[in-house]
């Protein structure tokens, strides 16, 4: 009897290098819509749901069982704190975090204020990285862009990946350090049964003989302001 | 009620499947030999944190108490229970092989952003003084019977050995904070991860390659052939491969061969464990019922030198995991249970009473209501 397994996508910025690896590795996967079944890949006996789910919400869906495997960055899991397995890393969705403010605006000039407010939508990460290393901040969480926190006053600075370094430049800010590094992960319910690792091993195995050739890295503009 | 973070009620419904769960497995419990009992939910925390996980300590709520002593709220049964026997055992009040179980409530502060507290009922035995492959197998079939009995039928046991992981890697001379990060890419089933983490370290690569095995996504008997292949001059690590070896064949002799699965990734839970273990996990509750396994360290903590293991289950874990159908559970109450109240409220109350003294169930229905 076919049994189902569902995975969420996370939408937004990687959605469609995701579904294009996937189809690569022989899923079949529409264009368009939310919610696709891909009836029996590779041939075995699992239809595989796929749905699109926010980014930040998949680790969870995956950790409860709702859905048994998922595709989530490393940055939104250390948030999440899910316990999830992670058994497969994506050539692509690599990404720097880094510590950026406005241009004009140096380490010592921040470190000199009472405490630094920081914009970011990874709260845990950027608290625990300062905290490590002696800062006074306080971190203020914003789900939207953190630049903008800077822009209109909110922050003093902000703790995001860095997607698009020319439009960072663009916009008056300057990245004072590297934080960290995002990677994409395949993600697990760590309830899995063995038929069911036997379809994500066969589906892990597709999608690593298809992987796409690593993107460049993200140059990180820095300058000479330090 | 005020909404606060720190309350958790259970209704009817949901408290009457877990008392009937508990009261099932305790009779498995007993059936075994296992006595049962109470140990205290609030304690010393200087007396008990030599025994916590490192995990369990952090996420514990502590409090300090009159006296100026900090006490701590019991988030994990099994080193209260090596506290109680360790102490038993050296006034003589108790002597060893000790069987013991309990159904204990335990609190610990969720690991998500809010810090919100979970309450979980544990269920669970304690076999203390047995360092034989007898106890570890005798461990596994009180767990699989109590699952048995409760009417599971999706259930598996993922199982490997503590002292394995350990032992490959002090192998690799990694420092403390890395092996807790190769650690957790064990667990999370991350060889990329694990590559990369010892690569950079300068490991040696059949230790890269032994650690990266243990991180196996499907697991398997092949995980042990692959350990011996990659390390054969390493009678440590081969004496504890029979070991698990022999749990396997003998479990599988005993017809248990669909419900284990050499899995040598599982390693999450506590710190404690430093042998043979298992995670019983449920896809139909998606996630774990429960773990077990050898803590031949803990009853130390407390100056007795004792081998010991055992396993716990979550009561709420079960529940999730529980098919309507497997309990026999009365989804509401017969109108024939009902006694009505009207005007003669004498002459209501005497029937709800005679019927009491027979031992009938009995309702009270207000008539104007």
């Amino acid at each position: 009897m076919t049994q189902v397994i569902r995975m969420a996508l996370p939408e937004g910025l990687d959605f469609n290098l995701i579904a294009k690896h996937l189809r690569a590795a022989g899923i079949d996967l529409p264009q368009g819509g939310d919610m696709w079944t891909i009836e029996r890949p590779f041939d075995m006996d699992f239809d595989l749901e796929i749905l699109k789910l926010a980014p930040v919400d998949v680790g969870t869906y995956v950790e409860r069982g709702a859905v048994q495997l998922g595709v989530m960055s490393t940055d939104l899991l250390h948030e999440s704190d899910v316990d999830v397995w992670r058994p497969f890393t994506f050539s692509f969705g690599t990404y720097p975090i880094i510590f950026g403010t406005r241009r004009g605006t140096t380490l010592s000039s921040l470190n000199s204020r009472p405490q630094i407010r920081l914009a970011t939508p990874i709260p845990r990460f950027t608290r625990e990285w300062f905290a490590h290393r002696g800062f006074t901040t306080e971190i203020l969480h914003v789900t939207d862009s953190a630049e903008k926190a800077v822009l209109l006053g909110l922050a003093d600075g902000f703790v995001d990946r860095l997607v698009h370094p020319e439009r960072l430049i663009a916009e008056g800010f300057r990245a004072v350090e590297r934080v960290g590094t995002t990677h994409l992960k395949l993600i697990v319910n760590n309830a899995t049964n063995s038929p069911r690792r036997k379809f994500i091993s066969t589906l892990m195995e597709a999608l690593g003989n298809h992987q796409p050739p690593s993107p460049s890295r993200v140059a990180i503009p820095f300058d000479e302001d330090d | 009620m005020a909404d606060s973070p720190y309350i958790a009620p259970a209704l009817e419904a949901s408290l009457g499947v877990r008392r009937q769960v508990t009261f099932q497995a305790m009779r498995v419990f007993s059936g075994w030999g296992y006595r049962e009992v109470q140990v205290p939910l609030i304690d010393y925390f200087d007396s008990l944190k030599r025994a916590l996980d490192p995990d369990a300590a952090e996420r514990s709520f502590r409090f300090v108490d009159r006296h100026g002593n900090v006490m701590i709220l019991r988030t994990d049964v099994t080193p209260s229970v090596a506290k109680l026997a360790a102490y038993q055992i050296e006034s003589a009040a108790a002597r060893v092989p000790m069987r013991v179980s309990y159904a204990n409530k335990t609190v610990r502060i969720d690991r998500g952003h809010d810090g919100r507290a979970s309450e979980t009922y544990q269920l669970g035995v304690e076999l203390i003084g047995v360092a034989t492959l007898a106890g570890d197998i005798e461990n596994f079939l009180v767990a699989l019977e109590c699952l048995d009995r409760l009417g599971l039928d999706d259930y598996q046991f993922n199982v490997t050995d503590h002292g394995i992981a350990r032992h490959l890697l002090n192998a690799t001379g990694a420092p403390q904070r890395i092996r807790e990060e190769v650690h957790e890419a064990i667990t999370a089933r991350d060889p990329t991860g694990i590559r990369s983490i010892l690569g950079e370290l300068g490991a040696r690569e059949r230790f890269i390659e032994a650690v990266s095995t243990l991180a196996d996504f499907e697991g398997g008997l092949h995980q042990l052939v692959r350990l011996q292949e990659i390390l054969p001059d390493d009678k440590v690590l081969h004496q504890r491969l029979a070991r698990i070896r022999n749990v396997f064949t003998t479990l599988s002799a005993l017809g248990y061969r669909d419900r284990i699965r050499i899995d040598m990734a599982e390693l999450g839970g506590a710190s404690y464990y430093t042998g043979i273990a298992f995670n019983i996990v449920s896809e139909v509750a998606g996630r774990s019922l429960g773990r077990g396994g050898r803590y031949d360290d803990l009853l130390a903590a407390f100056n007795q030198k004792q081998p010991a293991v055992g396993f716990s289950l979550t009561t709420e874990a079960i529940v999730d995991a529980l098919q309507p159908s497997d309990l026999d559970m009365p989804s509401t109450r017969a109108m024939s249970d009902a006694v009505v109240v009207g005007d003669s409220l004498v002459d209501a109350f005497q029937e709800a009473i005679n019927r009491r003294l027979e031992n009938r169930p009995t309702r009270i229905v207000s008539e104007r209501s």
